[in-house]
């Protein structure tokens, strides 16, 4: 099934969103310096793994402490700290467009090593917003 | 210039719920957030919306093995249901910004760590 879809290179690519989900703020408070080197070298691999198997990188980003995350709730009313009151929070994602789901998540594999969570969503497209 | 991302977080259901014209005015609100942010040249670096439903795989590691399964990886009654990366000037700009995305989400502002700084 992976080859098949591998080889499908005419059909329209998806988009998908990569959450890293899990105890975010480690990366800041128990990790030592090692840990974190060799996270971002996990991370490193990761990427380059996108590269090597055609996914395209559309965005993502690393994102600071929950700590210093504010929240602006309907009504506009702004609290601090993240919206959802778990002990697991969205530490980074990343944007990709690809042609292989499977193989994405198969890369995905490199990031769940660090332990976290790791959420695949695909994302809205333009004609589905069509009504 | 300062980065932060705004995580839109909305319950679970709730969209199905909308009328096509309700959903439609949320669309309209997105629109309008773009406009105001290219008005006043903040970049927009990326963003995306997702589909508002538990539609998820989730990759962990558990024992050292790989374990794949559908669904959310936290289950609650709020779902993350998109994203905006932008460029703005100072935090009071971002929950400026935050305040004109549609009130029906909670929007969670995180700076983003700028690895070439550090």
């Amino acid at each position: 099934m992976t080859t098949t879809q591998r080889s499908m290179t005419t059909a329209p690519p998806e988009q998908y969103a990569i959450l890293i989900i899990g105890d975010a703020d480690r990366w800041w408070t128990t990790m030592s310096q090692g840990e974190r080197s060799a996270g971002y070298a996990t991370y490193g691999r990761f990427a380059q793994a996108l590269a090597a198997r055609g996914h395209r990188v559309l965005g993502g980003a690393e994102l600071h402490r929950t700590s210093e995350a504010r929240t602006v709730r309907a009504g506009g009313s702004v609290s601090d700290g993240p919206f959802a009151e778990t002990a697991e929070h969205v530490g980074g994602f990343f944007h990709i467009e690809t042609h292989d789901y499977d193989d994405l998540l198969d890369c995905c594999g490199i990031l769940a090593e660090l332990g976290d969570g790791i959420e695949v969503r695909r994302v809205v497209r333009e004609d589905e917003r069509v009504r | 210039m300062k980065r932060y991302v705004f995580l839109l977080g909305t319950r679970m259901g709730e969209w199905e719920q909308l009328t096509p014209a309700e959903q439609d005015e949320v669309y309209a609100v997105h629109e309008r957030f773009h406009a105001w942010t290219d008005e006043r040249g903040y970049r927009r670096i990326s963003g995306a919306l997702l589909g508002e439903t538990p539609m998820a795989t989730t990759v962990r590691h558990i024992d050292g093995r790989r374990v794949v399964t559908d669904g959310p990886f936290v289950e609650t009654t709020e779902i993350l249901v998109g994203y905006y990366d932008v460029e703005l000037p100072d935090l009071d700009a971002a929950i400026e910004a935050a305040a004109l995305l549609p009130h029906r989400y909670a929007v969670e502002i995180r700076p983003v760590e700028d690895l070439s700084a550090s």
